[in-house]
């Protein structure tokens, strides 16, 4: 691949980025001028959360991509850190409590780390695997719930799980 | 050259060296006296030809033989009543004494050539002598291929015989017209997308043909059963031994009747007989899990690999099979049909095996109780038998026709699902709806025809098992009461034939499951039997040994013609691409431009002249790592379900995520991924994200830049998108197209405007190569396109602004 042009988009150079003081995100360009009100995008939420970070204009043009956080300096990483969080929620379900039925849409109440909770799965194909053992659920209203491993669950819990993967 | 890709054809190549005998063998006694005798002393029969047609088109079998020396004619009377006369004719007089056939001779030195001429439906093979036309054959399509191996027969025998003459130095007078050779016969069939053989009109596959018994496509399935055969056969001991088990209590109740029931004594061996038939019990019951454990094992196992089998092989089916069928009826074989059997297997057969296991056994038991009661009772079965041979071929036909009818009514739902907007569009629904309730009519229709056979069979079976019951208790009630049986036999005896009738009455079901069966087998046969159009090169060269698996990319086309079936699609096509050449197509559409660039991916091969890549025929390259060399950017991107980053790296499955991203950014693909909520993995294709004509080209565009192809073809990439996206998609490809050889085929002109060299074909050739200005200057179909396009785009300002670099 060494024909695609990589030059524009520097990866391990000094990204600037900081916080102003109504919380929202500055990014000063190469050439110094401040752009406000930048979006972090992860290029890869599912299968690569912490790495291919783009930063992005409110026109939703990339301006910078930031490959691999921890080629930079610490404080970009906690900031990117505390940013994505809250665009990441992803509550991580560790028990499935009760489930309405074995037709969906069905009403689901789960135990996460985020604590109790309960949302209602519109079909099956909401519920993606990801690698063996990796779980994604899709709520109706887009939320997103993830189980890290499947054999960790108790038994119960894991054939509601099973039911669709 | 190209014919070396396939096998050899086994019988008339070496027909020649076969004596004249067994050539004859195969011709009616009357016709073999007959050419025996015609033949003179050390004449060699190299090929016998049989047209099937009359002069008056009447269908009448004749011989037309070629030997060493002369051709042969052996034809009835009046056939050849109309023909030239022969001066060698001898009509029925002397030794060739049957009335009804004259033979008529010429020697090779007089014939000068055969013409074939092929209308369709219709051949004839004509006899030119120097001067003169000699004599006419007639035959229907179905000859042509002997047809035209005669002719090369004909042709080869001569010119040895000249080459003997001119070492003898014998004048040989030279032909009084030019001889053109045999048109070059590989092609695809146009039906199946098959490999035809030289000189077939029809593919082998797809010749209508007799269709072969149903019943001999199931044994073709041993050849899935053979590995595990080890399995099998313990599955069968297990069979035998659950079968003698479970006959083994209805004996034991023999002495428990006679010994101790009736004469009222002996009852402390009760208990023994009860542990004894407790005994056979759990052992029955361990033998017939283990035996239905294991070949359902089995035959789930052969099931699978009959699956993988399948849908490997319609991998490697040429493009053109996939276009000449329906989806439905594909997916139905791979999947129901090989469902169907594994349950034929793993349970009607397995019944089967076990019911006869269990007669055989039965009737050897019943016999050494006692022959002549044995002899009785099992009266009845030849009559059943009968029955159930009988309504065989029946049933065997409904099934056939419902499973058809069934398919049909899939294909409907394949067709309309799929296109369910153009349906609503044009308010149809109420048509498909009718179209459905037709074909499944036709399902209900085909399976009551069954149904009404069935339920008429089964209550037969039973009617006749009671009779038979009736024939045992009356003739056995004689022998009780004349003491020459015990009760305990008759009671064994009523006991063993009902069980009896019950089991031939589940093999009887077994019988329409195995028909069933057979018939699904066949449809996958069908498949498994095609020969793949593009055949792997018995001796491969590696493609680009010292640059790593790739070519440069310098394309040589020479005298490339194509063949679809009769039609002739491409003729004469020559062009030489530089690598990293862009070459523009253009032409009507039907001229062949799609076929050409097929041609050079290897989805079929061409049927005469080349094309090399690097200096090396294509087909002598490995598939795969040829096409590995080739990019495709198709007018109708086709996603797979799956993320965006799948998609992309579809052609490189390993690539990192840092080129994904590149490629990506590189055909314009990556703000929009960007916005998506997941990026890039974001799930698109059948079920996932909905993507715009635009977006999803552009993705294509980047799975084509992954795999960093040395040639690229563009195939109309950018005609199904508005022109702002056409702008973003054509900068994608400007990138795209560097340093590769590209042939893009393009409707509008303007989006060649990069092209080094434009090429115009029309029906099949070439019509016109160079650039934009020499072709303008040319003023031919180019200059009248670029001019009509030009037009448009001054009617239309946004397009024009569109467009213009």
């Amino acid at each position: 691949m060494n024909q695609v042009p990589n030059s524009r988009h520097p990866t391990a150079e000094t990204v600037s980025l900081s916080r102003d003081h109504w919380g929202r995100l500055i990014f000063i360009s190469s050439d110094g001028v401040p752009i406000a009100n930048v979006t972090l995008t992860p290029l890869f939420p599912i299968s690569e959360p912490g790495r291919w970070i783009s930063v992005t204009g409110s026109d939703g043009k990339e301006l910078v991509c930031i490959e691999n956080p921890s080629d930079h300096p610490l404080e970009l990483q906690t900031l990117l850190r505390e940013e994505l969080a809250f665009r990441d929620f992803v509550p991580r379900i560790s028990r499935v409590l009760y489930v309405s039925g074995n037709s969906e849409p069905c009403e689901w109440h789960v135990q996460t780390n985020h604590g109790e909770t309960k949302f209602v799965l519109k079909s099956e194909e909401d519920i993606r695997r990801l690698s063996p053992y990796e779980v994604m659920i899709i709520d109706s209203n887009g939320g997103r719930y993830r189980i890290d491993d499947t054999r960790l669950l108790d038994q119960k819990s894991r054939r509601h799980i099973e039911w669709y993967v | 050259m190209s014919s070396a890709n396939f096998a050899s054809k086994p019988d008339s190549e070496h027909l020649g060296q076969l004596g004249t005998r067994q050539i004859f063998a195969q011709f009616p006694q009357s016709i073999q006296t007959r050419l025996e005798n015609a033949l003179e002393s050390e004449e060699l029969v190299h090929f016998v030809f049989e047209p099937d047609l009359s002069l008056d088109l009447r269908y009448v079998s004749s011989y037309v033989v070629l030997t060493n020396r002369r051709i042969l004619i052996v034809a009835p009377i009046q056939y050849n009543s109309k023909a030239d006369s022969g001066r060698n004719s001898s009509k029925s007089t002397g030794r060739f004494a049957a009335p009804e056939h004259s033979i008529e001779s010429w020697n090779l030195q007089e014939l000068a050539e055969l013409a074939l001429v092929d209308r369709i439906g219709l051949g004839s093979l004509e006899l030119l002598g120097f001067a003169s036309r000699l004599s006419v054959l007639r035959f229907s399509a179905s000859r042509l291929t002997p047809a035209r191996r005669f002719v090369d027969k004909f042709r080869s025998v001569k010119q040895a015989n000249a080459m003997e003459s001119r070492a003898r130095s014998v004048f040989v007078p030279p032909a009084p017209f030019p001889i053109t050779p045999l048109e070059p016969e590989i092609s695809i069939c146009p039906s199946c997308g098959g490999a035809m053989q030289p000189g077939e009109s029809t593919c082998r596959d797809c010749a209508p043909e007799a269709a072969p018994d149903t019943t001999k496509s199931l044994w073709r399935l041993t050849r899935f059963a053979r590995p595990r055969m080890g399995i099998i056969l313990f599955g069968f001991a297990m069979t035998l031994a659950s079968t003698a088990i479970g006959l083994l209590p209805t004996y034991l109740t023999i002495p428990l009747i006679d010994d101790i029931l009736i004469p009222q004594k002996n009852f402390d061996l009760v208990p023994w007989y009860i542990a004894g038939l407790l005994g056979a019990a759990v052992l029955a019951w361990l033998f017939t899990w283990a035996k239905t454990y294991v070949l359902a094992l089995v035959s789930e196992k052969i099931s699978a690999d009959l699956r993988n089998k399948t849908y490997e092989h319609l991998q490697s089916l040429s493009l053109e099979f996939f276009g000449g069928r329906r989806t439905g009826d594909l997916i139905a074989r791979v999947s129901s049909d090989t469902e169907r059997i594994c349950d034929f297997l793993s349970q009607q057969l397995l019944d089967f095996i076990s019911d006869l296991v269990m007669i055989i056994l039965t009737a050897a038991i019943l016999i050494s109780i006692d022959p002549m009661m044995a002899a009785v009772s099992l009266l009845p079965f030849p009559l059943i038998a009968w029955l159930v041979q009988h309504v065989r071929t029946q049933l065997r036909q409904g099934f056939a026709r419902g499973s058809a009818a069934w398919a049909e009514m899939v294909n409907v739902l394949a067709d309309t699902i799929p296109g369910i907007r153009v349906v609503k569009a044009f308010a149809q629904e109420q048509r498909e709806i009718d179209r459905f309730g037709t074909r499944n009519q036709n399902v209900y229709e085909a399976n009551t025809r069954v149904n009404r056979l069935w339920s008429a069979f089964v209550p037969i079976i039973t009617f006749l098992t009671e009779i038979g019951l009736l024939i045992i208790w009356g003739f056995g009630a004689y022998r009780v009461a004349n003491g020459e049986i015990s009760v305990g036999v008759l009671l064994a005896f009523v006991t063993y034939i009902s069980r009896l009738y019950v089991r031939l009455d589940s093999m009887s079901r077994m019988l329409a499951h195995a028909q069933r069966a057979a018939a699904s087998t066949q449809r996958i046969f069908e498949i498994l039997d095609r020969v793949p159009s593009v055949a792997e090169p018995n001796k491969p060269i590696p493609v680009g040994v010292t640059s790593g698996g790739r070519v440069k990319g310098a394309i040589d086309v020479r005298n490339v013609c194509f063949r679809y079936g009769t039609r002739q699609v491409i003729s004469n096509v020559n062009l030489i691409i530089r690598p990293g050449e862009m070459i523009g197509l253009v032409g009507p559409s039907g001229a062949g431009k799609s076929t050409f660039v097929n041609l050079i991916c290897r989805f079929y091969d061409c049927a005469s002249g080349s094309i090399s890549v690097d200096g090396n025929d294509i087909r002598s390259y490995p598939i795969s790592s040829y096409r590995s060399n080739i990019g495709i950017v198709l007018q109708e991107p086709f996603l797979f379900f799956g993320t965006i980053a799948e998609n992309i790296a579809y052609g490189r499955p390993n690539a990192s995520r840092a080129d994904v991203v590149a490629a990506a950014r590189a055909s314009r693909a990556h703000d929009f991924i960007l916005r998506l909520p997941d990026g890039y993995d974001s799930l698109v294709g059948e079920r996932g994200q909905s993507l715009s004509g635009g977006e999803r080209q552009r993705i294509s565009i980047a799975r084509a830049l992954l795999t960093d192809p040395r040639i690229l073809i563009l195939d109309e990439a950018t005609s199904a998108v508005d022109t702002e996206t056409e702008r973003e998609i054509q900068q994608a490809l400007d990138f795209l197209v560097q340093g590769r050889t590209t042939i893009a085929i393009a409707h509008r002109l303007s989006t060649l405007r990069k092209a080094d060299r434009i090429v115009v074909m029309e029906t099949g050739r070439i019509t016109e190569i160079g650039n934009h200005d020499e072709l303008l200057n040319l003023d031919g179909t180019y200059a009248k396109l670029h001019h009509a396009q030009q037009q448009m785009q001054q009617d239309t300002t946004v397009v024009s602004e569109a467009v213009s670099p």
